[in-house]
């Protein structure tokens, strides 16, 4: 398992290599002088100057990839051109609010997902299973922006329930330490900036599931459908086991195998930044970063997005895989 | 027989509702079972036999499927009238069952291990050390070697033989009273097949566990059984010991069935095994009368109309045949 950790792991390589080929190729090719499209039109002739040694433009190719490369590995992603501001500082201020929403909306969808799957799975044709089933078929294809703005307009405009956006209010106080919000709340005992944060998190992590919650509990139904028919399940029955040990042991473990994939598919695609649901709700993560930097022609921000996505899309798959080999042991073996 | 069965079947009917179809998957059928001993239950597949054994085990699905009637006494107990709590302790504990794919049969994610200590966790309240040296033990007695250490492999590491052994073990694992083996060497290659039958034949010696063998091969359980009953499209077509059975077969399935199987020195290379002409009958167009009538050689108009009644020969076989009755 060890081996199969290590080995797994330093196969991520290449392919992070690739993504700052990737990355590294988009500014080369871009027409026009690349200082110029980094620091934008109003930069001085100096600055200009100065980006041009920095990037190593009088060097071949293949020396300006390795000094990007350099730079890449310490961190240093640049400067906006909006704000002057580190591109990895404005990241390790932002990425923890798109982790933490992207984490709450796939703890909802993965717990409730799994769940409907699984009732829908053993209850096949039964009103739970068309139900829900119709409502997985709603839940991806609901513009999640809309989702988004119907939920503000009911739970906090008409009902007050939560607050329309936001990570947290103006007038709590709470001390960042690792810039998740709610390990912050938690690690300073600090209970009413949690309920606040939990508040605010809510609709736009709800929004935010429903997608992967309905592809979750259609994967989950028709994955567990397919291990109830199994053998093993058969001889589970013969053994006398109850039925609650059959679904939760014996065929979840086996209808989970694919199912994890998907999860880990979704959780990498919410990283990248859930772009539409920042936006509406105003979360100050990546998403909404990267689509200023879009919209402000922020190449440096576009840069460092992109690399940030592309690693953290890497990493989820490489936990994916690793989280898989536990749970399917024909896999670690090998 | 003066010893009480351990298991007496009665007119055991388990119907399936098929598309608005009743398909009378086992119908009336009766047989007993007594202690340490072995039954054969044969017939072409489809004929019943899994859906019989799965009745025994009350693991039949409702719906499509329904007890249409019948009793199943074992230990004098009316298994049909227990409730699920009760049945599931029976399960695995006093009545084990083995299957046919020792491929597919052994939960891919849990170690061997582990799959014969659930059975004993599950029926016997004892340590986590005790469970251990219990299915070491019983890896022991169905002779898989190195238990301790094979003990912690997953199924896909064993070969088809191996995993068969640990569904015996997990089967034998609470000494059960009785134990259902549905077409246990069918998926194995002969030599294997060989190994899994002697192995068996060896338990039942040592353990005293009465079997109830199907198979589809009348050639498998010559060796093993004390009595044989014969199905067909659902109903018994003939009841006897083993030794009636083979040296003298009455009905003219069994005969059918006999002679198809090939006798090492008697059927020579030239000769040609016979076969039973016709294909089994779909259970949804069943013919009227007799249900082998259309395919028997002996046929008459009688088992064209009417349904033989089983009947009882002087040597206490139990023949459903005209010819007989
Ligand atoms: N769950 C079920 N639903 C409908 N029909 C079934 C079901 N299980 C078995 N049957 C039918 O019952 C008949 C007997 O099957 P089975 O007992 O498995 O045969 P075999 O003698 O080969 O073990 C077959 O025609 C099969 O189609
Ligand atoms: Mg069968």
């Amino acid at each position: 398992m060890f081996g199969f950790i290590i080995r797994r792991t330093l196969a991520v390589i290449p392919t992070l290599l690739g993504v700052t080929i990737v990355v590294f190729f988009m500014l080369a090719i871009t027409p026009g002088d690349p200082a110029e499209l980094l620091l934008g039109e109003r930069a001085t002739q100096e600055s200009l100057d100065a980006m041009r040694e920095y990037l190593g433009l009088k060097k071949p190719l293949y020396i300006q990839y390795g000094m990007f490369l350099k730079r890449v590995v310490q961190f240093d992603l640049g400067e906006t051109i909006w704000s002057r501001q580190k591109v990895s500082i404005e990241i390790k201020e932002r990425f923890p609010a798109t982790i933490e929403l992207a984490l709450v909306a796939m703890v909802i969808s993965s717990f409730f997902g799994v769940l409907f799957g699984i009732i829908s799975a053993t209850k096949q044709y039964s009103w739970f299973d068309y139900v829900s089933m119709v409502g997985s078929l709603i839940g991806v294809s609901m513009p999640v922006f809309w989702l988004g703005l119907i939920f503000m307009l009911l739970f906090s405009l008409t009902l007050g329930w939560f607050p329309m956006s936001g990570r947290i209010g103006i007038d709590t106080n709470l001390q960042v330490i690792t810039n998740f919000y709610i390990i912050d709340a938690i690690i300073t005992r600090n209970w009413p900036a949690l309920m606040d944060c939990l508040r605010h998190i809510a609709l736009p992590a709800l929004a935010l599931s429903t997608i992967p919650l309905a592809i979750v509990s259609r994967m989950t139904r028709s994955s567990m459908l397919e291990v109830l028919r199994q053998d093993y399940i058969k001889t589970a029955k013969a053994k006398g086991l109850g039925q609650m040990k059959i679904i939760f042991k014996h065929a979840l473990r086996n209808g989970l195998i694919p199912v994890i994939t998907v999860i880990g598919l979704q959780f990498g695609i919410l990283l990248g930044g859930a772009i539409l649901t920042e936006t509406v709700f105003a979360w100050p993560g990546v998403g909404k970063w990267l689509y200023e930097g879009v919209v402000k022609r922020d190449y440096m921000v576009i840069q460092g997005g992109t690399l940030l996505v592309a690693t953290s899309f890497v990493i989820v798959n490489l936990l994916v895989d690793i989280l898989y080999a536990v749970i399917n042991p024909r896999i670690s073996v090998k | 027989m003066l010893e009480r069965p351990l298991l007496e079947m009665r007119n055991l009917k388990t119907y399936f509702k098929v598309r608005g179809n009743i398909l009378k998957a086992v119908d009336d059928v009766s047989f007993t079972l007594a202690p340490g001993e072995t039954l054969g239950l044969v017939g072409e597949s489809g004929c019943g036999k899994s859906v019989t054994a799965a009745t025994i085990m009350g693991l039949i699905p409702i719906p499509p499927g329904m007890i249409a009637g019948g009793e199943i006494y074992f230990n004098g107990v009316d298994l049909l009238k227990l409730p699920e709590s009760r049945m599931r302790k029976i399960r695995g504990c006093d009545i084990s069952m083995i299957f046919q794919e020792p491929m597919t049969s052994l939960n891919p994610v849990f170690t061997v291990g582990d799959q014969v200590g659930e059975v004993i966790e599950l029926h016997e309240k004892l340590s986590r050390s005790e469970i251990r040296r219990r299915i070491i033990d019983a890896f022991r007695l169905v002779g898989i070697p190195a238990p301790e250490k094979r003990l912690d492999d997953y199924p896909h590491q064993m070969s088809g033989g191996m995993r068969q052994r640990v569904m015996i073990a997990m089967a034998l694992a609470c000494n059960p009273r009785m134990m259902i083996a549905d077409e246990p060497t069918t998926a194995l290659d002969v030599t294997i097949q060989a190994q899994i039958l002697e192995l068996m034949n060896d338990l039942k010696r040592k353990t005293g566990t009465a079997i109830l063998f199907i198979t589809h091969d009348l050639g498998v359980i010559a060796e093993m059984a004390q009595k044989v009953a014969v199905m067909y499209a659902g109903k018994v077509m003939e009841l006897a010991t083993a030794a009636d059975l083979y040296t003298e077969p009455k009905h003219p399935y069994t005969v059918g069935l006999l002679s198809s199987i090939p006798v090492l020195g008697k059927t020579s290379k030239k000769q040609r095994l016979s076969t039973i002409r016709g294909v089994v009958p779909s259970l949804f167009s069943l013919p009227p009368g007799c249900l082998f009538s259309d395919r028997c050689p002996e046929t008459r108009e009688i088992c064209q109309n009417e349904d033989p009644p089983m009947t009882t020969l002087a040597d206490k076989r139990l023949v459903r045949c005209f010819n007989y009755a």
